[in-house]
């Protein structure tokens, strides 16, 4: 019987591709849901971790770049640590984070993106987060990303970021580090 | 002894009370913290979330210089911890690293406190929240009592802190989504706070500045939120050592809370300077 996976979304070879690309050996798991039962996020998933490796299994592409779920997982490790048959599942997220960006595909969760983003740019410009800079560029930055800007949100901030101040816990000033330089390398690839 | 000191970024700002509560108790216990020279960034989640190279060379970069100091090294924040043995396993260094409770969970520093101790914290009740990454994935960490780690508490029991048991040591509190998605870390905190308060705790103490962050920087917030009354102030173990053993600098710590953990320790009359 000749069946059209094109109907039903089917990418063959695309669990095979995953699998050898992110070294998670997706094809161990058996469906017991140990995962999904330990995810303390699984409240603000689109699909739960269990499903997701099952769709990677049967080649929803599609579905799983839309997907919140892998932008959520906090990268807790307790379904990793939990997992009978040692599948690293948050490694097989973050594969799937990245596939999504190289693809070219919007995130799911544009502020999450956005949020990584930025924390990688501040790396990159000072060798160590300056927690003051990224939080001002992740306010720009989500903003872009979600075609919005939250005042509220916004307001919310800069009243913690005072009071942080106050308490001197918030430094404006980047620290130095000698090693600027071989950070900068690292990132030029 | 002679340890390599890591810090972490966080340390030089949001969580200054830690890096100062940390070398104080590590001078008072003899642990000589020499910094990394030049230490950077270890990527943290950002790295391995977006960029899978990067989240083993830019540890790797202090793993490095670490090995040529050739002591052992402690890193006070677990997230930095992780990432450095993760890349430690790819780089096969053969660097002893610890995670800042581990290392002074250990008998011979628990001896210490113990014989130096000078104000006991016997009227304080409180839970020890670890968090994720001192412990998971066992793999990278090394840790034996993943479910159920051990050092906090003892080390807490050894102040004469009322140590309450709870199954919530290691829940996630929602680490950068205070950034993100700021409603994930709320319901996750407050999960914390009320088992916390269940297990008839009056503060929770913690090793991981993302975890003091969420707990004490939004404690208000999520008070609003939920339309609840907490104050619980959220304690770094440093802070709670400094405070038992009568170490100066410790009430400048404590006044960079958010919940001011200073009338609490009034009321139980624990603050002597």
């Amino acid at each position: 019987m000749q069946v059209n996976n094109d109907i039903i979304g089917i990418e063959s070879g695309f669990a095979r591709q995953v699998a050898l690309d992110s070294g998670v050996d997706l094809f161990a798991c058996y469906q017991c849901e140990k995962c999904t039962n330990g995810c303390p996020v699984t409240f603000a998933m689109d699909y739960e971790p269990h499903q997701i490796i099952r769709m990677v299994q049967l080649g929803l592409r599609e579905e799983i770049a839309r997907a919140s779920t892998i932008w959520v997982c906090a990268s807790c490790e307790t379904c990793f640590t939990r997992c009978p048959q040692g599948v690293d599942i948050p490694k097989l997220m973050d594969y799937l984070k990245q596939l999504v960006l190289s693809q070219g595909d919007k995130p799911a969760e544009g502020a999450v993106a956005a949020f990584h983003q930025v924390f990688l740019e501040n790396i990159r410009r000072f060798g160590r987060v300056n927690e003051a800079f990224l939080m001002g560029a992740y306010q720009l930055k989500s903003a872009k990303a979600e075609k919005r800007i939250d005042v509220k949100e916004m307001i919310s901030n800069l009243k913690l970021g005072i009071e942080m101040l106050k308490r001197g816990r918030l430094g404006f000033i980047p620290k130095k580090t000698g090693a600027k330089e071989a950070v900068r390398k690292l990132f030029e690839k | 002894m002679d340890v390599t000191y890591y810090p972490g970024c966080s340390l030089e700002s949001s969580a200054r009370d830690y890096d100062e509560s940390t070398r104080a108790v590590c001078a008072s216990l003899d642990i000589h913290l020499h910094e990394l020279p030049d230490w950077t960034c270890c990527g943290a989640t950002s790295a391995h979330s977006l960029d899978e190279e990067l989240a083993v060379t830019l540890p790797a970069l202090n793993l490095s210089g670490a090995e040529r100091l050739g002591n052992h090294m402690v890193v006070p924040c677990p997230l930095c911890f992780n990432r450095l043995k993760r890349a430690q396993e790819e780089v096969k260094s053969s660097l002893r690293i610890y995670d800042l409770a581990s290392f002074i969970g250990q008998a011979e520093w628990l001896e210490k406190i113990r014989s130096r101790l000078k104000f006991p914290l016997d009227a304080i009740r409180a839970v020890c929240y670890y968090g994720c990454m001192a412990n998971r994935p066992p793999k990278v960490t090394g840790s034996v009592d993943y479910e159920n780690p051990c050092d906090m508490d003892n080390i807490c029991e050894a102040l004469g802190v009322d140590v309450r048991p709870w199954s919530y040591k290691t829940d996630c509190c929602g680490a950068s989504f205070s950034v993100s998605r700021k409603d994930i870390m709320y319901n996750l905190v407050k999960k914390l706070y009320d088992k916390a308060l269940e297990a008839e705790a009056e503060c929770i103490v913690v090793s991981c500045q993302m975890c003091q962050a969420n707990l004490d920087l939004y404690q208000k917030d999520i008070s609003i939120h939920f339309k609840g009354n907490y104050n619980i102030p959220i304690f770094y173990f440093t802070e709670l050592i400094g405070l038992a053993l009568g170490l100066k600098g410790t009430t400048t710590w404590l006044k960079r809370h958010m919940v001011d953990p200073i009338p609490f320790l009034e009321k139980k009359e624990l603050l002597r300077q």
